[in-house]
Order: C-alpha cells, then sequence, then structure tokens
C-alpha cells in the first residue's frame, strides 16, 4: 500500500546486484585508513566542507564450495554460522519461454500447483500445515528462463524440511481442487494486467519487441483457461529435472550432512527433456503501440532488443547504462527530464540479457499534457547519447561509482550466494566477482560509446504509451501508432 | 509503514549474542528472553542528537538512518504534503554544495518565492486573471532560466553516488520522516561531513520545479493506481478529525500552491538534532566514530523558533459503518479498515497476531475458508497499523472478489468468519503458529544494516525507544487465546468499520 512517499522510486531501479540481508562471516576485507582530503565546492556563504576520506576496502570474494549430485545437479554452499538459519534454492532451466503456443502461463500456473497441490504421501492441507507449523516459507515460480524452487527455515529443521522439498519437486500431487483454485486465481491476476498502466505496459513491450518468439508471449485469461490438470502433470514431468540445474545452500550447515542427505533425495532424479534451441526474437518497431486509459499519469515504455548474455559488450553497455538512465539521480535522462523541466517522478534504463538477444527499455511516466516534451527530451537524449557516448568524466565517475558499490554485494551471505548462484546458474565463469571491478575499470570512453551507440542505434524500436484517449495525436508525430484495445489480442504490425 | 513489520526487523541481531535461542517454542524460548538485547552504543551529542550505534565487524558496509519524529499528520492546515516537499527539498543540495554561487543564487530565490506568492494570491481570487497569471508564468521561466547559470544539478547525490552510495533515498509517512543512505564502510566520515553540512546550511531551490515533480509523483502513485485511490479513499472516509485523513504526499490544490518559506519555516520549527535520530549499523566501530560525529553532526545547532508543538485532533468513536465508493476502470477490489488504538496498547498486539491468523500463509484462516474453500476470493489479506501508529490508526482488511461473486456477499462471509472468533476466539495451535511466522519475521523479514539502522530509528523517533524493536516479541509473547477473542469482539465491529470499494464505471 502507498502510504509512504519517497523522494525517489528505487524500486524501479534495477540494480545488478541486489541485497538483502545478514552479516558475512568468512569474507575478509581490510580497511586501510589514510586521509585524503575532497574539496567540495566553496563560494557560497557558509564555508565549503572537507571530507576527510579512507582509501579503498580490499574487498576478497570468499570460496563459495561446489559440489555435484549423481543426478548433475550442482551445490553450492556458502558457511554462515552467524544465525541459526538456511536458506536453499534450486535453479532450473527452462521456464516461461517453455509454454506451448495456446497454453501461455502454463509454467506459471505449474509452479503454484507445485506448491499448494500436495507433495509425497501428504494432502495439500497437510503439506501446508507440515511447512507452516514450523514458519518455513517455501515456494517454487517461474522466469522467462528458469524455474525456482525454495525455502527458508531454521537450521535444525533442515534435516525434517527437506524431504518435504525433495517431495514437492518429485512427487507432486497437483490435487484437482487445488488446481482449480490456482487456475481461477492466476485468471484473475492475469486479467487485472490491464488496470494498471505499469503492468499492461510491460506485457505490451514484451509483445511488441520479442515478436514471434516464446520470449515475447504472455498468458492472457483464454490461454489459462484452456490448461486442464493432465497439462499441468505433463509439463512438469517434460521439463522439471536435475540437467543444468543449480542448488544454492546458504547458512548454518553441516556440510557434508547435507550434502549425504541431499544425493539420498535426488540422486536418481531422472533428466528433463533437453532444451530447445531458440530462434532470434523479431522486433515489430519502429512502432507505436497506445493502449487508451483514463489515467493522469501516463507510463511509457521505449525500447529496443539488447545483448546476449556473454556478449562481450556486456560490461562497456552496463558501464555506458549507468550514465544514461541507470544511475538515478546522476543519470542523463534523469537530469534532462525530472530535475531540469519536472516531467516525469522517476525515468530508468535497463539492459537485461537472455540466451538470445535481450532488452534495453527505458521506462517512465508523464503527466497527459507534457507527453510531447517527454518524447521529445527522452529522444533527444537518446539520440545524442547515441551519437557521441558518454563523456570521459561521466565515464570516470561512473567507473568510481560501480567499483565503490560493489561492496554492497558483500553485506550479507545469503544475498551473495543468491548472486553468485545466478551467475553459475547462467554460465559466468567462476572468477567473474573477483574480476568485474577490474572489467569496469577497464572499460574506456571509445568502448562505452561504442556499446551505446550499437544499440541506440536501431531502427526498429518500440514505444509503449498508456493514457487518455485524446494523446493519440501526440503521438502520432513519433511515428505511425497503434491502438490496442486489449493486451491480449495479438498486435497489429507495420504494413 | 506496517507497524509490524518496523518493530521485528532487528532480532536477528539477537543471534549475535545468542547462538542457541531457537524461536520454535515458547518453552525453549523463555530462558532466552531475558538476555535479548542488542549491543548498540547510545550517545546523546552535544547538541541533543540522539545516536544509536550497532557495529557488524566484517561488514564491509555502513548503513545509516537518520530520522525526525516529524511527518504528515504535522502540515499545517492547507498545507498537506508540506513535510513530504520539505524532504524532497533535502536533496537540493547547501550554500555550497548544488551551487555556483549562493551569493548570485540567493536574490533570484527570493524573487522566485514572490512570483510564487503572487501566483497562489491572483488563483485565491474570486475571478482570477488568466493574463495576470500568464505574465507570472513566463516571470517564473525567466527566474528559472537565469537560476539554471548557478545551479550544479544534484550534486548531493552526485557525490554520494561517486563514493558508492546505494539506497541513497528518503521517505515521509504520516508519523515520521526517514533519511537513508549505505555507504562502503570506509566512508564513514564522508557521511559525517555531508550531513553536517545538508543539516546546517540547506537551500531550498528549485523548490516550484519540484512541486510539479510530487505532482507527478501522486498522479503516478495514487491517482492512476487502483489500489492508492483505494487506500486514499479508505483513510479520508475512516478518519474524520484526526491528521490521518489527509494523505501524506498532500491533496493536488495543496502541493500546487506549497511555498519555499513555508518549508524553510517548517524545518526550523521541526527538525532539530535535539529531536532527532540517526542510527548506524554496519562495519564501524562507535569509539571511533562517536569522536567524528561530535564534530560534525554534534556542531548542527538547534534552530531558535520554539519547536512545533504537536496538537492533533483525536478521532472521535465512529458510531456506524461507513462506506465509500471510487470508480476506477480495473477489476474490484475491497478495503476495509476498523479504528484501532496505536502502539503500544496492548490490544494492538493482539489484533497484530489476528492478523497473522487470519491471513498469514494457506493454512490460515481466511486463505482456508474463503479462497482454498469457497473461492470467493482470488487473493486476500490483513494489516495493522495504517497509515501511521502514533495515533489510533486501522486495522485495514483487503480483498479481489473471485468473479462471480458480489463484494457484498464476501464481507458476508467474512463478517461469519470473524463471528466465530468473537464467539469461539482462536486455538492455542494457532496463536503459536502466528508467533511462529512473527518470529520468523524477525528473523527472515528485514536484516540487512539499512532495515536495521531505519527500525532502530524508528523506534526511538515514534516510539521513544529502540529497545521495542526487541521487547515487541515478549509482549506477543504474553497473549493469550483469550486476548485475541476479546479484541475481536471489540474492534472488528461493524459500526466501527469503513468499507472501501473499487468498482469499474458505468459504460
Amino acid at each position: 500500500m502507498n502510504y509512504e512517499f519517497s523522494i525517489l522510486n528505487f524500486s524501479s531501479f534495477n540494480s545488478k546486484f541486489k541485497i538483502q540481508n545478514l552479516k558475512l562471516k568468512g569474507i575478509l576485507f581490510s580497511a586501510v585508513v589514510g586521509w585524503i582530503t575532497v574539496f567540495l565546492p566553496s563560494i557560497g556563504f557558509s564555508k565549503a566542507p572537507f571530507v576527510p576520506e579512507t582509501a579503498p576496502l580490499n574487498i576478497q570474494v570468499p570460496a563459495f564450495d561446489v559440489k555435484t549430485l549423481t543426478c548433475g545437479i550442482k551445490v553450492i554452499f556458502l558457511k554462515s554460522d552467524e544465525m541459526p538459519l538456511v536458506s536453499i534454492n534450486l535453479m532450473i532451466p527452462g521456464g516461461s519461454i517453455l509454454d506451448p503456443e495456446g497454453q501461455e502461463g502454463l509454467g506459471s500456473l505449474m509452479t503454484s500447483c507445485l506448491r499448494n497441490g500436495g507433495a509425497g504421501d501428504l494432502s495439500p492441507e497437510a503439506f501446508d500445515a507440515a511447512l507452516e507449523n514450523k514458519a518455513v516459507d517455501m515456494s517454487a515460480s517461474v522466469d522467462k528462463e528458469s524455474f525456482s524452487a525454495g525455502f527458508k527455515c531454521l537450521s535444525r529443521d533442515l534435516p525434517e524440511v527437506l524431504p518435504l522439498f525433495a517431495d514437492m519437486l518429485r512427487r507432486p500431487q497437483f490435487n484437482i481442487k487445488r488446481f482449480e483454485t490456482d487456475k481461477a486465481d492466476s485468471i484473475d491476476e492475469v486479467s487485472r494486467l490491464e488496470d494498471t498502466p505499469d503492468a499492461l505496459t510491460r506485457v505490451l513491450f514484451s509483445k511488441a519487441l520479442l515478436d514471434q518468439s516464446p520470449y515475447g508471449h504472455s498468458a492472457s485469461p483464454k490461454s489459462l483457461s484452456l490448461v486442464k490438470q493432465g497439462d499441468v502433470l505433463k509439463f512438469y514431468q517434460a521439463h522439471l529435472g536435475p540437467a543444468g540445474s543449480v542448488l544454492e545452500v546458504t547458512g548454518n550447515v553441516d556440510e557434508e550432512k547435507v550434502l549425504a542427505q541431499l544425493e539420498s533425495l535426488f540422486g536418481d532424479w531422472t533428466a528433463q527433456e533437453k532444451l530447445p534451441d531458440y530462434a532470434e526474437a523479431k522486433s515489430l518497431g519502429p512502432v507505436i503501440y497506445f493502449y487508451p486509459k483514463q489515467v493522469s499519469q501516463v507510463f511509457i515504455r521505449f525500447g529496443v532488443l539488447g545483448l546476449k548474455r556473454h556478449d562481450p559488450q556486456d560490461i562497456p553497455l552496463s558501464v555506458a547504462n549507468y550514465i544514461l538512465g541507470g544511475s538515478g539521480f546522476t543519470s542523463r535522462l534523469m537530469h534532462q527530464i525530472r530535475s531540469d523541466r519536472g516531467l516525469a517522478y522517476f525515468v530508468d534504463s535497463v539492459t537485461v540479457p537472455f540466451n538470445i538477444r535481450g532488452i534495453f527499455e527505458v521506462i517512465g511516466g508523464t503527466r497527459p499534457d507534457s507527453v510531447k516534451e517527454y518524447l521529445t527530451v527522452m529522444f533527444q537524449v537518446l539520440n545524442d547519447f547515441a551519437k557521441t557516448g558518454p563523456t570521459e568524466s561521466e565515464l570516470q565517475q561512473a567507473q568510481k561509482s560501480m567499483v565503490e558499490e560493489f561492496a554492497y554485494n558483500f553485506e550479507s551471505p545469503f544475498a551473495l550466494a543468491d548472486y553468485h548462484t545466478s551467475l553459475t546458474f547462467n554460465g559466468y565463469p567462476d572468477d567473474y566477482l573477483q574480476t568485474y571491478r577490474d572489467k569496469v575499470k577497464a572499460v574506456t570512453q571509445v568502448q562505452a560509446a561504442s556499446a551505446a551507440s550499437a544499440i541506440l542505434s536501431q531502427k526498429d524500436w518500440v514505444l509503449i504509451v498508456a493514457g487518455p484517449e485524446e494523446l493519440e495525436k501526440d503521438l502520432e508525430a513519433f511515428g505511425t501508432v497503434h491502438k490496442v484495445t486489449s493486451i491480449f489480442d495479438p498486435l497489429v504490425s507495420n504494413p | 509503514m506496517r507497524l509490524f513489520c518496523k518493530r521485528f526487523c532487528v532480532f536477528a541481531l539477537i543471534f549475535t549474542a545468542l547462538a542457541a535461542f531457537s524461536p520454535l517454542s515458547a518453552q525453549e524460548t523463555t530462558d532466552a528472553d531475558s538476555n535479548f538485547n542488542l549491543p548498540v552504543v547510545e550517545k546523546v551529542l552535544q547538541n541533543g542528537l540522539t545516536v544509536l550505534i550497532l557495529e557488524r565487524p566484517g561488514v564491509p558496509v555502513v548503513s545509516f538512518s537518520l530520522m525526525q519524529p516529524v511527518g504528515a499528520q504535522d502540515a499545517p492546515k492547507g498545507k498537506t504534503g508540506l513535510p513530504h516537499m520539505l524532504e524532497h527539498m533535502m536533496f537540493k543540495g547547501t550554500e555550497t554544495v548544488g551551487t555556483l554561487s549562493y551569493a548570485k543564487e540567493k536574490p533570484i530565490l527570493d524573487e522566485m518565492d514572490k512570483v510564487a506568492q503572487e501566483t497562489n494570491d491572483e488563483n485565491e481570487k474570486l475571478q482570477p486573471s488568466t493574463e495576470r497569471l500568464k505574465a507570472l508564468a513566463d516571470q517564473m521561466e525567466k527566474l528559472e532560466q537565469e537560476h539554471h547559470q548557478v545551479v550544479v544539478k544534484d550534486e548531493l547525490s552526485a557525490i554520494y553516488t561517486q563514493n558508492g552510495g546505494q539506497s541513497l533515498n528518503a521517505w515521509t509517512s504520516q508519523d515520521a520522516t526517514n533519511y537513508t543512505i549505505t555507504l562502503p564502510a570506509n566512508k564513514f566520515n564522508l557521511y559525517a561531513t555531508i550531513e553536517q553540512d545538508r543539516l546546517s546550511h540547506p537551500v531550498f531551490r528549485e523548490f516550484y520545479s519540484e512541486r510539479n515533480v510530487v505532482a507527478q509523483e501522486r498522479r503516478w502513485r495514487t491517482e492512476s493506481n487502483p489500489e492508492g485511490k483505494l487506500s486514499e479513499a479508505l483513510e479520508s472516509t475512516a478518519f474524520s478529525a484526526s491528521p490521518y485523513k489527509d494523505p501524506a504526499i498532500g491533496w493536488m490544490s495543496d502541493i500546487m500552491k506549497l511555498m519555499r518559506p513555508d518549508a524553510e519555516a517548517f524545518y526550523h520549527q521541526t527538525y532539530r538534532p535535539d529531536q532527532g535520530v540517526l542510527a548506524i549499523v554496519g562495519g564501524v566501530q562507535a569509539k571511533d566514530i562517536i569522536p567524528i560525529l561530535e564534530k560534525t553532526l554534534g556542531q548542527v545547532p538547534n534552530p531558535t523558533v520554539p519547536p512545533l508543538k504537536k496538537n492533533w485532533t483525536k478521532e472521535p468513536p465512529q458510531e456506524g459503518q461507513k462506506t465509500v465508493h471510487v470508480y476506477f476502470d480495473a477489476d474490484p477490489m475491497v478495503m476495509m479498515g476498523w479504528h484501532m488504538p496505536n502502539f503500544p496498547h496492548a490490544d494492538g498486539l493482539a489484533l497484530d497476531v489476528l492478523s497473522d491468523i487470519l491471513t498469514t500463509g494457506n493454512t490460515s484462516r481466511l486463505m482456508q475458508h474463503l479462497l482454498f474453500g469457497k473461492k470467493l476470493v482470488t487473493s486476500i489479506s490483513t494489516e495493522t497499523g495504517f497509515p501511521g501508529d502514533r495515533s489510533p490508526n486501522l486495522f485495514v482488511l483487503s480483498f479481489n472478489p473471485a468473479p462471480g461473486h458480489s463484494a457484498d456477499s464476501i464481507v458476508s462471509a467474512i463478517d461469519a468468519e470473524i463471528a466465530d472468533i468473537q464467539n469461539n476466539g482462536v486455538t492455542q495451535a494457532e496463536l503459536d503458529r502466528a508467533r511462529r511466522n512473527i518470529e520468523s519475521a524477525f528473523l527472515w523479514g528485514k536484516i540487512s544494516t539499512s532495515d536495521l539502522a531505519q527500525d532502530l530509528a524508528y523506534n526511538q523517533a515514534v516510539h521513544g525507544d529502540w529497545r521495542y524493536v526487541t521487547r515487541y516479541m515478549d509482549m506477543v509473547r504474553a497473549l493469550t487465546p483469550d486476548d485475541i477473542k476479546k479484541v475481536a469482539a471489540e474492534y472488528l465491529t461493524s459500526e466501527n468499520r469503513t468499507i472501501a470499494y473499487l468498482e469499474r464505471p458505468a459504460k
């Protein structure tokens, strides 16, 4: 609920490093204290402050212990004994891209049924009670390219909870009554996507940019209504398994015991179907999709295809994006659109790679009578940046910030392990964390400019706008506008 | 801010001193209770600023929460949203940060105030002159262009960002205003120096363009969001006298006429070091940083003007059910709120537990009966302490009706569930499960350094003692099933309730 009001909507800024909690034991760091004086500008009424600064922190990345179960699951341990807590998270390749055509949303519904439908010998109610009587938070979910399942518990409960986790993953019941409830809830949730400009533009953006690819598909009330209980079971049997999966175990655990138990619970799990290869998505752009909605704040998403995971341009583009729109108040977009003109409460840009080419997106909103000005400024900033990239001074400041921010990853072992696990799952090299800062520092102005230019110069951009009916005319100044009446209908493309 | 969460978050640190503690049963935890202590170092600086330091050796970052016990409910009449606007202004810099020359800038800012005041005056006339308003708008634009030449945009943010600052942010609730940042642990001096300057010499530059940003924020969060609209309607209907009736962000017409001199006056009345709290959690040592704090933040003078006297109107007892209908192009939603006492009233704690029994987890009563059982709703949740917890507030229940079921039929089903608790109470097993959930929330909920810092600061600034962070658990443990039955009967009545319905407008 919205009853706190912040200076900045940080939740909308997709930081590459997400941090949650806890203290990290076993990570060594040392700070050499040296006094450097930074002079701030001093031309005013009061005396400018002097900022004594210490030397950089020397952060060492902990050694993660990696084991492999007989079935092929890679297990990553990060031990932290300060609290009697354990977090377990399993990532399985696949995800919503596996949804069959006409049954979009099946993967997501399957994960709901996995958790809610009972498991092993336990009815749904008994399974819920077994978990909730120990305040165990167990869940399963789906992303575009992965399934996840995990739980958090007290470390002393782990031996009893792990078999429940294995039952959920390997012996789910998919109880028919729970299936019906989960299906109805999913249909309702999806139909509510049209209620807010933020959510409905997100669906349209994905459809428009990642056309003709399962990456761009999204569930509709109709596609979900066609799913039957048997489809959920079939989908589960085909796609959940140990191949390519990574299991993270963090916290207060006896590694050997946990490993032995995991082996007995999962060792004989048979591999799931091999993943298909996916062709690159194609953008429907250059095109504007306009969804008329009577709201006082217009929501605007602009984007082009981004990079494939492991592209050599990944870090140069991250640095460029940080300068363009990824760094909050100090970004170019924020300066020009919010600070200088008061045209938006927030505007930011993100780069998200997939196993095929991902997305580069600029997200923001403004009032209906300033949409034209907002878009003019946004296009101007993007064009300028595509032409000349960042200045040397912007680059240096961004590199300094990104290197300094790195410490933030080490605030908690649980968050660090999540991050490291997702890197491993996505095939990043083992030394990614060790070498990240040097790679950021090595980016040159030419490299950042070239990475930005390659992305921003693409002609097949898409622009998604949700706002009052009368905006349509304003939008026509920027390109061909297609009006959308339902986010669940196929999009009309340019002739 | 959910009251519940606010007091819970720091629990995890208990374990640094109490590794053997297990939150599994009351019996097992009793012995440990007396040992509940956070090794917080408290220091009141020479100007009265209360500093709370929690050392976390080995953590390479340090989080700060600077909290003032002043919030939206302290706004003067006709100036709703002023405390939130002031919060935005605190990011605009100082006499030396964010400007090329404050000497050149100040006359421009003063002139802008005059133009803004004249604009307000013209707008207040029975028949405002459009020509005059246009001339004033042109004048303001000219001044803004002139001002642009001497401003260094967002310099304060840039300094922090370049030094690895994360979560540089602030929020304004009904009860408090909070400024946060997390920095690499070796940047403590930077924080102390910048904040001394920010509190001693703030300059509320770009005030009138920032009003537009806040207006955009209101449109985005409240006016274009079904949940935002519904919760604002609930708040302003349920409360008729309490300042909680006004939204924290302010009403649009108030926002658009806020004045910089009002923000400055309010700042001096309310942002007093001797009433503020600074909580610091992370890889620093109290013995090293206290001398630095004395030389920096300890030097920020207390204003000479008298502090704002809290004089909140008390909400009279509600004597009949209220309803409000909000029309919005979205599927139906319902929120209902019952008046409840604010912290630390014991009944409020019992209602926290009742909230858990009703809707936390698949085994909770309403999830089991209404969602999985009768399939009347597609989601249902409850919370306490809305929209603040310094004054009596609301117990809120929200649900999305399942298609084909009328909101009123679901309200009846909820009434039957509540009546069952009022008549038959809850079981010890339900109470135990709720308590374990609450204990688990202690552990997993918000245990980052920044959440720890905010919890300490919030409890000290709003409730007067950071120790409520840990004391809360003992207070919950003392509750019995009868306490839960009693509060259900006393507070969850129809005459004490307001129901807000979100409906799609007829086409």
